[in-house]
């Protein structure tokens, strides 16, 4: 026991006289304390109260920004009225369903929707949101431990291969028939979208488990007033010997080899290594750990690369992901400093705020990139096909279909036809409000059906209908659907296998280390893939064959095997 | 005349030198609680904003109410009051048997209590998890609150016990020869006298209930937010909404600065477990 | 004699609270680490594997280096706390103006949820808009280009450290203090009367008669920043890389993120007996040293 000896104490009579005061003090500090109990009870009962009326419609607030004139924002907008009309009695009146997702603003089409849900299908919609980082880990434990809470599920397609090898949502192939007969209430319109979201992410095993919710792929966006202007591309041609004019298209598809002209342009616009350069960096990464697979993965699908073999052997250190891996180390010199903590958010500033020329991101950025409190570069963002590798003689040019995401529905829900018809509902039948969502900036969703792409007459709509989104202008808007439709086409899946996010770790933490200068490329992969086979041993190898072959008929569908 | 300007300069050399240390641990608060009130161009601006001469309170709506988090002060405000009421509970009767029973093996059982303190919270989440789990108990209230007794019980009875055994003993005697029984004793002789230290004991145990983060996480998915899983939720994704984060945090932090200011003087007891008095 | 079963029975709650949830818990966690039970993957059939995952763990390169990390941690940790909370003891053990509120002040960084002082370092460490890199840059012109503190492999955990030391500095200065005030005036007196200088004084009269609270200080910091886990948590998630996977981070990612629960129960056994004898060789050091 520890005790400390007693030279420095106060003598025991003391102690006694001190206990005496203290009772008077025992009061007062009693009081204190009570006061602030008591303080702070009112202030969470106010709390939970008001809580408890979170949703509430918007409370507007003004703001100056740089623009100059004063303009209105609210905090949650209420949504335009839809076309879709009200039953007299909605079908699945009482029910109440739980849709869960990640928290914060991708979440808003659901509050935007609640009402008319509740009006048209009868159902009460409970939004549960969960932060990003622990999304795929939350849901699984639902699953797992059976608890069963939630009837909706969206989640990144990476984590697919858990929750369709687990057998934990449920087949809506018999829903999807009925559309056939019943179009208004049952159609998703699949075939609208793009075939690589609906063949290499929905489906498994040749049965469809999920509507597509996100359209995240790559695009590459790069500055338009600088790498298409006649002087600079003069002063390049002279360093390089073509001009970038030669080989970059808005909207179209420009013919960009990762190890050439990428890393030339690069090097051009960066001011360590080209001190007229009129910008900062060249580029910019997704480096951070957690994040550079995907940059690896677009690479490797450009070079050619494919996951596993038939028996479930990891190819991704063979040549083609040595190739990727080399051209991401060599690339970092010409991004800014931090770069191999760059995330979501510092990859998009780099851009957005001004400081790199041209970069590899999601589709959010070119909406951001309108809008005048997110982006200092409005109007200057140029969009096309992402680079690639020559394989071959041929340029192979794949984006990886990062992250993304898709609704389904979760085996333990008490209704899961209703669940249905919510998707439904949110997936749109063909009535200008199903690229609501998509071409609202407040919201992280991306286009995903051709449907989005070929009527940009509808975003405007959208803007117009809405006093905080009525300000956007985006006269290049045409071009980016282009782009964003032919990335999508030219899309690479992320693998998605049960045990993806352990595979991930193995992979990005390697990565992580090239790009660091640590180790080399090669044996960075060799020791990624080693663990690769460690794992699939640990998870049964069988039990991934099976899951790979049905991925493969996805594969095979979008053209990236024969 | 030359010895008092040599104590001058120190003397200022001294204040300049808690100037300094008080700027150190002060700025960080400070940066804190402007970029609460700050706008967005403000708070992503170089050079940094320190004087911020544009204020909103857009922060503050947007936390609180899009961002749930009064109802994450709310969650940890249930579950560290009902966690203190809980650890009092049990914990007085057994500082009080400790303390002032005859009982077999005490060193052994105070030893025991104490070696509690020394298990990282990692190696118990997982059994945690897995037996709330089984119950059903995953996300709910009950799970945390009972979770934290663990650590909060041997602070507790370990106070409690050094505050009691400080008491007279005379006290407790003469109470016992008047006939009173150990229930009474305990009721109407003891607990009135260490009130103040019922009252540290009680801060501290709030306190701690509130801080904890690694089990508030593991245990809660979406039904319970407690204030500490709020924060790094809320960061991340596709916007970084620092000013609404540090307008949340702020506001979780006060609860906590208001009683720590209370316990101010009982602070190195509470935290050495009664090895030094302060 | 009623008397005799009354302390028990107060006892009783106490003691069955911490029983059921801490044998209880312990016992399970156990037996997982000898399963290969993994969460999510029905298709796995629970099967008692023995020491596997033990032996595992023992050749687990990245779990070595995250423990040799949190010792690093620890070590670099608490000596710095400890010199500064020193310093700051001395300096502070005097009356003066306004002496409360600064006492008020450096309370609060070692009370206040270290989630939270970890989002703060967090906005103050952001390269591009942090007053960190102001002052060191711009400021003080220690450095030519912003620095990535938390995203530089190679000082991140350091950056880390610098959070961890401004929060408990004043922690130890607290006890430190009080051991200060409570050395009697005595011992000073008598020296001073044979001549004796400041630095005499302090190494033979304040440093042994403070012994007790430094001894204190150093077990408690010792034992709590071997726990470290928010602060990597919030600021970094393990990264760069690895960089700051620290123990209870590496245990956290195998367990919850991988679902591989019966790894992650066996490697939490390696760090409990780690820490075990880690506490009770200290508490050993610390008893001969108070006895003296």
């Amino acid at each position: 026991m520890i005790h400390i000896c007693r030279e420095g104490e106060i003598v025991p009579s003391e102690e006694i006289k001190k206990k005496k005061i203290s009772r008077r003090e025992a009061l007062s500090t009693a009081a204190k304390v009570a006061t602030g109990v008591i303080v702070a009870g009112v202030v969470a009962g106010v709390g939970g109260y008001l809580a408890g009326s979170t949703m509430a419609p918007a409370k507007t607030v003004t703001e100056t920004r740089t623009v100059t004139e004063r303009v209105t924002v609210t905090a949650s907008a209420p949504p335009p009225t839809t076309v879709v009309t009200a039953p007299a009695k909605p079908p699945y009146e009482g029910v109440k369903l739980t849709i869960c997702g990640d928290a914060g603003h991708n979440q808003k089409p659901f509050y935007w929707e609640k009402d008319h849900i509740a009006e048209i299908l009868g159902v009460e919609l409970e939004i549960v949101g969960v932060p990003f980082g622990e999304l795929v880990d939350k849901i699984m434990v639902d699953f797992s431990t059976g608890a069963g809470e939630y009837d909706i599920v969206v989640f990144p397609p990476f984590a697919g291969g858990d929750f369709y090898g687990g057998e934990f949502l449920v087949n809506i192939d018999p829903y999807i028939e009925k559309g056939k007969t019943d179009p208004e209430h049952w159609d998703i319109n699949w075939n609208d979208i793009i075939p690589t979201f609906r063949e290499l992410y929905c489906s498994y095993g040749g049965k469809r488990y999920a509507v597509t919710w996100d359209g995240d792929h790559y695009q590459c966006y790069f500055r338009r007033d600088l790498l298409l202007d006649p002087k600079i591309n003069e002063d390049f041609k002279n360093k390089y010997g073509y001009k970038i004019t030669d080989v970059i298209k808005s909207g179209g598809e420009s013919k960009l080899r990762y190890d050439k002209e990428w890393l030339e342009i690069a090097e051009f616009f960066t001011q360590a290594y080209n001190p007229d350069s009129p910008i900062k960096y060249g580029t910019s990464e997704l480096a951070g750990r957690g994040c550079n697979q995907w940059h690896w993965n677009s690479r490797f699908g450009s070079a050619g690369g494919i996951y596993f073999d038939d028996d479930m052997n990891p190819l991704i250190n063979k040549e083609p992901g040595v190739r990727a891996l080399q051209n991401f180390v060599d690339v970092i010199k010409y991004c800014p400093p931090g770069v191999l903590d760059f995330g979501y958010d510092e990859h998009k500033d780099a851009f957005l705020l001004g400081d790199a020329a041209i970069i590899v991101q999601w589709p959010c950025v070119g909406k951001k990139g309108q809008d005048p409190t997110q982006s200092k570069i409005v109007d200057k963002l140029g969009y096309t096909l992402v680079p690639g590798f020559e394989v071959g003689g041929v340029l192979n040019q794949r984006g990886n279909l990062a992250f993304g995401r898709v609704l389904a529905i979760s085996k333990f829900s008490k209704n899961p036809e209703a669940a249905y018809r919510v998707i439904q509902y949110l997936s749109g039948p063909a009535s200008w409000w199903a690229t609501k969502w998509i071409s609202d900036p407040r919201t992280g969703l991306d286009p995903f059906r051709y449907y989005h792409m070929e009527n940009p007459d509808l975003w405007k709509k959208r803007w117009a209908s809405d006093p905080e989104t009525a300000g956007i202008s985006w006269n290049a808007l045409p071009e980016y659907l282009q782009s964003a439709k032919i990335n999508i086409e030219h899309g690479f899946p992320e693998p998605t296998i049960p045990g993806t996010p352990e595979l991930y770790d193995a992979l990005t933490v390697r990565i992580s280390a090239a790009l660091a200068g640590e180790m080399d490329p090669k044996k960075a992969l060799d020791e990624a893939a080693a663990e690769w086979n460690k794992i699939i041993d640990r998870l049964g190898r069988d039990y991934l064959k099976k899951a790979w072959q049905a991925l493969k008929a996805g594969w095979k569908a979008v053209g990236l095997l024969k | 005349m030359r010895k008092s300007a040599k104590n001058l300069v120190k003397d200022v050399g001294f204040y300049i030198f808690i100037a300094i240390v008080c700027l150190i641990f002060a700025f960080p608060f400070y940066w804190m609680i402007i970029t609460s009130f700050k706008i967005e161009l403000d708070i992503f601006h170089y050079p940094p904003v320190y004087w911020p001469m544009r204020l909103t309170d857009y922060n503050y709506r947007v936390g609180l109410l899009d961002l749930w988090g009064l109802k994450s002060i709310q969650d940890s405000f249930i579950i560290s009051s009902l966690n203190t009421l809980l650890v009092l509970a049990v914990s007085l009767p057994a500082a009080y048997a400790l303390a002032l029973l005859p009982v077999k093996g005490k060193g052994t059982i105070l030893n025991w209590i104490l070696s509690q303190r020394m298990l990282p919270p990692i190696a118990a989440a997982i059994p945690f998890f897995v037996l709330w789990n089984s119950v059903g108990w995953l996300d709910t209230y009950q799970a945390l609150i009972l979770t934290y007794t663990i650590f909060n019980l041997p602070l507790a009875i370990w106070l409690l016990t050094s505050y009691i055994e400080e008491l007279p003993k005379d006290i407790h005697e003469s109470a016992l020869v008047d006939g009173a029984g150990h229930l009474s004793t305990l009721r109407h002789i003891i607990m009135p006298l260490i009130g103040p230290s019922i009252a540290v004991t009680a801060l501290f145990t709030f306190i701690f209930s509130w801080n904890e983060f690694l089990f508030a996480l593991l245990l809660t998915r979406s039904k319970i937010r407690p204030f500490t899983v709020i924060i790094p939720s809320l960061i991340g994704g596709h916007a970084i909404l620092w000013g609404a984060i540090s307008a949340v945090t702020l506001i979780g932090l006060i609860p906590e600065i208001i009683l720590i200011i209370l316990l101010q003087r009982h602070l190195v007891r509470g935290l050495t477990l009664g090895a030094i008095k302060g | 004699m009623k008397q005799s079963f009354t302390p028990y029975f107060f006892l009783l709650p106490a003691i069955t609270l911490i029983l059921a949830l801490t044998i209880m818990p312990l016992i399970y966690s156990l037996y997982l680490s000898v399963t290969n039970y993994e969460m999510g993957r029905p298709h796995i059939e629970i099967r008692f594997v023995g020491l596997q995952n033990y032996i595992e763990a023992i050749m687990d390169a990245r779990f070595l280096t995250a423990l040799i990390r949190t010792f690093l941690f620890v070590a670099v940790v608490v000596s710095s706390e400890f010199v500064l909370g020193l310093i700051l003891a001395l300096a502070l053990n005097r009356n003066f103006r306004g002496r409360n509120l600064v006492m008020i002040l450096l309370t609060i960084p070692f009370m206040v949820a270290p989630v939270a002082v970890g989002f703060l370092w967090w906005t103050i460490f952001d390269t591009n808009y942090g007053p960190m890199n102001h002052l060191v840059v711009d400021i003080l012109h220690l450095a030519n280009n912003k620095i990535s503190w938390t995203g530089d492999p190679n000082i991140a955990l350091y950056s880390i450290m610098l959070v961890d030391i401004w929060q408990y500095t004043p922690f130890v200065m607290l006890i430190l203090l009080a051991g200060l005030r409570s050395i009697p005036a005595e011992p000073y007196e008598a020296a001073l009367i044979d001549g004796a200088s400041g630095l005499a004084l302090f190494r033979h009269i304040t440093l042994p008669l403070l012994k007790p609270a430094i001894l204190v200080s150093l077990l408690i910091r010792i034992i709590d920043s071997f726990k470290i886990y928010d602060l990597v948590y919030l600021l970094t998630y393990g990264g760069p890389g690895t960089a700051t996977e620290v123990a209870s981070f590496y245990i956290y990612l195998r367990g919850f993120k991988h679902f591989r629960i019966s790894y992650a129960a066996a490697l939490s056994y390696i760090i409990l007996i780690i820490s075990a004898i880690l506490v009770t060789v200290l508490i050993n050091i610390v008893r001969k040293g108070m006895r003296r």
